[in-house]
């Protein structure tokens, strides 16, 4: 599985509520489509596009499917998050001090 | 009602200050090569399995864009936007990093600055 897939499958706003729902705890098909004006085929699409970035699982209860949150999925997301929470006030601080040093 | 972008999962990390500098200042910081290693460690020329950035986009004194290269993380590439507006004698700074690394990241409310003319 290429990781990145993961980002792109977060970059759609319908996947990404699809996603945000399970988070709350398992769902089906029906259950992830309230309320959204979107077709059941459609949201089959999604459900394939989160399940193959590795976001989401299915697991088969007779003829009945439920979707739920993979937990690992997101950890290229949280790994990436938190190293860059960290770089960026360090690195400003570092500008800090160089800006004071450029002038005198 | 269409929420925000940033009120849901956020896959981007940013960071505001003001800076005690002229944004003329701080705008070279950003822009030449040899001051962004200083503070930032990243070359502007890639070297493998080094983090490096690419200048992709540059509006004078308000916004610069870096196409950003960490063999460290999954994904490598990613988008960085500074944003930096005068504020009395000191300067307003954003950064936002952006997994995604399409350019459509929203512009932020600083596009209303009127434009001024600067000295070289």
């Amino acid at each position: 599985m290429n990781e990145t897939d993961v980002f792109r499958a977060l970059a759609d706003p319908t996947r990404k509520t699809v996603f945000e729902r399970l988070l709350s705890g398992e769902k089906n098909a029906t259950e992830l489509r309230e309320g959204m004006t979107i077709s059941q085929p459609a949201i089959s699409q999604h459900i394939a596009v989160l399940r193959q970035a590795g976001l989401i699982t299915e697991t088969r209860v007779g003829r009945h499917i439920r979707y739920g949150v993979d937990p690992e999925g997101l950890r290229p997301v949280i790994d990436w998050l938190a190293k860059y929470r960290g770089f960026w006030p360090e690195r400003i601080d570092r500008l800090k001090t160089l800006l004071k040093e450029m002038d005198q | 009602m269409k929420p925000s972008d940033d009120e849901t999962m956020n896959e981007e990390v940013m960071v505001e200050c003001e800076l005690d500098a002229a944004t003329e200042k701080v705008w070279r910081a950003l822009t030449v090569p040899e001051i962004v290693r200083e503070w930032l460690g990243a070359k502007s020329t890639h070297v493998a399995g080094e983090t490096s950035y690419e200048l992709v986009d540059a509006e004078p004194f308000t916004r610069v864009r870096y196409a950003w290269h960490d063999p460290e993380t999954e994904p490598a590439e990613s988008l960085v936007t500074f944003e930096i507006a005068p504020r009395d004698q000191k300067t307003f700074f954003r950064v936002i990093h952006s997994i995604s690394n399409k350019a459509d990241v929203p512009r932020a409310a600083n596009t209303n600055i009127p434009p001024r003319a600067m000295a070289a």
